[in-house]
């Protein structure tokens, strides 16, 4: 094991002035992540990179899974991201069915010591194929961090009791990373992520992870209409144990909630169903050790709040111009980018897995 | 900043936020928009958007297009038409369930508003329908599409007035699309090969 080592040696104070986003100076000092032997499991490091202020960076790097068990599967049960502040989100995805965003037209690459390819998304959020979701959208979440704050870029996600990510060596990944620089989210610091996949060491025979992912894909946020919520359900097709979950929308998001549900009524669950809250839109925490059980035929329910305000960096006349019911009232609609477009989305962690990970689209 | 938009900042500023609760949805400025007969009681409709998206009447047993949202997926898009009630700041919920079981398969809420019709009733307009994903579905026991399924489309208005209908329907997947009766297909496996969509 030795230390990753990484050209930052000291602690970095950014000056607003200087950087062109961000609010009072702050001091962050660069994390530093181990890098894993092949025996501990495989690090990724996705070089760094400016986001210019007032624009959104999307990539989409996809890498091998390394062979390092003789061919057999890898099992990972502990997942630690460094992200420098800035991140919107790191998504981690299995490649399944490659449509418009292929791999192979990517750039070559190293992420850490293993080649891959990337594709630049920049901000062409409208045209390129790495903003376009229904390009990985049966391509199943495997981990995600949307936490880089300043004072804590690191998270370390150790998987509870014998649960464990299954890897098979080849599988395509796709590590997909989403910054902003904005006054909302300065990317103040250079973009900078780390993750290291711990292989399963305890005793006993590992239980395969599964994750569900949920969205609703037609919402709109308009000026005319301000405070509105959109709720959906999503049930589990075996019974599972829910160790994680994180909500995901973007700065008009005001409250995001998740509750079990028992699988027949359309009645809003009560606050003591509850097992997953946050108002934060650019770090929201990723509750994880949740131990939660869920028998077959129950699932989740799940509210996205949101408050309308006006674009920060484009104006109405973009968002207008996204509407796909063209109602010139400002609507935030389904997408990407964060000063154009909302999500409303659940990454959601169980297990054991049966034959399949779960899509609510 | 249009006169329009500051208008609806204002309006922010002023509503603020949800409290947080978890049964109550957040409420703009009161806007009354009256349907009907206040003192009756409700009546209502199921509507759904066709395959054009255009907003039409939900017959019993009616093929109802399976419809292609932004990331994919299969989705059926309902809403209501109604009367004796207050058609702005809806709740419309929409589910979908299997015929003689009482699970939910699938559930949408969200916020709705009337269009109001010159019969003293009001209609769903496609930004304002509800969205119920329905392919692919990992929990599903038969094929998705060409089959009956049940749905129910239930609406309460700012004083709590309520209104709910059932229909038998059949979802659709649209003529020559192979994706579509893949990814409906009861055996689908998430990631498992379809055929491109013909979008």
């Amino acid at each position: 094991m030795k230390a990753n080592k990484l050209g930052f040696g000291a602690t970095i104070v950014a000056c607003t002035l200087i950087a062109g986003c961000g609010t009072d100076p702050q001091e962050f000092t660069p994390w530093v992540l181990e890098e894993l032997a092949p025996a501990q499991g495989f690090s990724l490091r996705v070089p760094e990179f400016e986001v210019p202020p007032g624009r959104e960076s999307q990539n989409c790097y996809f890498v091998h899974v390394p062979d390092l068990a003789g061919g057999e599967d890898l099992w990972i049960d502990r997942v630690v991201s460094a992200i420098n502040p800035g991140s919107h989100h790191m998504n981690v995805f299995r490649v399944k069915t490659i449509s418009g965003l292929d791999p192979a037209a990517g750039e070559p690459i190293k992420l850490g010591a293993y080649d891959a390819t990337v594709l630049y998304g920049s901000d062409e959020y409208a045209t390129h194929p790495c903003w376009d979701s229904a390009n990985w959208a049966d391509w199943p979440l495997i981990a995600n961090s949307q936490n880089s704050a300043v004072g804590e870029p690191i998270t370390d996600w150790q998987l509870p009791e014998t649960a464990a990510i299954r890897l098979t060596p080849g599988e395509l990944l796709m590590v997909q990373t989403h910054y902003v620089n904005s006054t909302e989210q300065p990317t103040t610091f250079g973009a900078r992520v780390g993750i290291n996949f711990h292989r399963f060491a305890r005793a006993g025979a590992p239980v395969e992870m599964g994750s569900l992912f949920a969205t609703q894909q037609n919402i709109r946020i308009c000026a005319s209409t301000p405070n509105v919520r959109y709720s959906g359900t999503c049930r589990f097709p075996n019974a599972v144990t829910i160790t994680a979950a994180n909500g995901h929308f973007h700065s008009r998001g005001r409250r995001f909630a998740m509750y079990s549900w028992e699988g027949t009524s359309a009645t809003h669950p009560d606050d003591a169903s509850m097992f997953y809250e946050s108002t934060s839109w650019d770090h929201p925490e990723m509750a994880t050790d949740l131990g939660l059980q869920a028998a077959q035929g129950t699932g989740m329910w799940w509210d996205c709040e949101y408050g309308w305000t006006p674009p920060t960096v484009i104006t109405c006349d973009e968002v207008n111009a996204k509407d796909p019911l063209q109602e010139n009232d400002c609507c935030y609609t389904f997408g990407g980018n964060t000063d154009v477009g909302e999500h409303c989305n659940v990454f959601l962690y169980y297990y054991p897995k049966a034959d399949t990970d779960v899509f609510c689209l | 900043m249009s006169v329009r938009t500051a208008a609806a900042l204002a309006l922010v500023l002023v509503t603020g936020c949800s409290d947080g609760g978890g049964g109550d949805a957040p409420v703009d400025a009161l806007v009354r928009c009256p349907l009907g007969d206040p003192a009756a009681a409700p009546e209502m409709e199921i509507v759904h958007l066709d395959a054009d998206l255009t907003v039409v009447e939900t017959m019993p047993d009616a093929e109802v297009p399976l419809i292609v949202p932004p990331q994919g997926g299969w989705i059926l898009m309902l809403g209501v038409r109604a009367t004796n009630i207050d058609g702005c700041q809806l709740n419309l919920t929409t589910s979908f369930r299997d015929v003689d079981d009482p699970a939910i398969i699938k559930l949408d809420q969200r916020p709705a508003k009337l269009e109001p019709t010159s019969d003293g009733w009001g209609i769903s307009t496609p930004s304002t329908v509800g969205n119920l994903p329905i392919c692919p579905q990992v929990t599903a026991l038969r094929d998705l599409y060409d089959q009956p399924y049940v749905v129910t489309v239930a609406i309460e208005d700012i004083d709590g007035k309520r209104a709910s209908r059932d229909l038998t329907i059949i979802p659709t997947c649209p003529a020559g699309d192979p994706r579509c009766t893949c990814e409906c297909d009861r055996d689908y496996v998430l990631g498992g090969p379809c055929p491109p969509a013909a979008r």
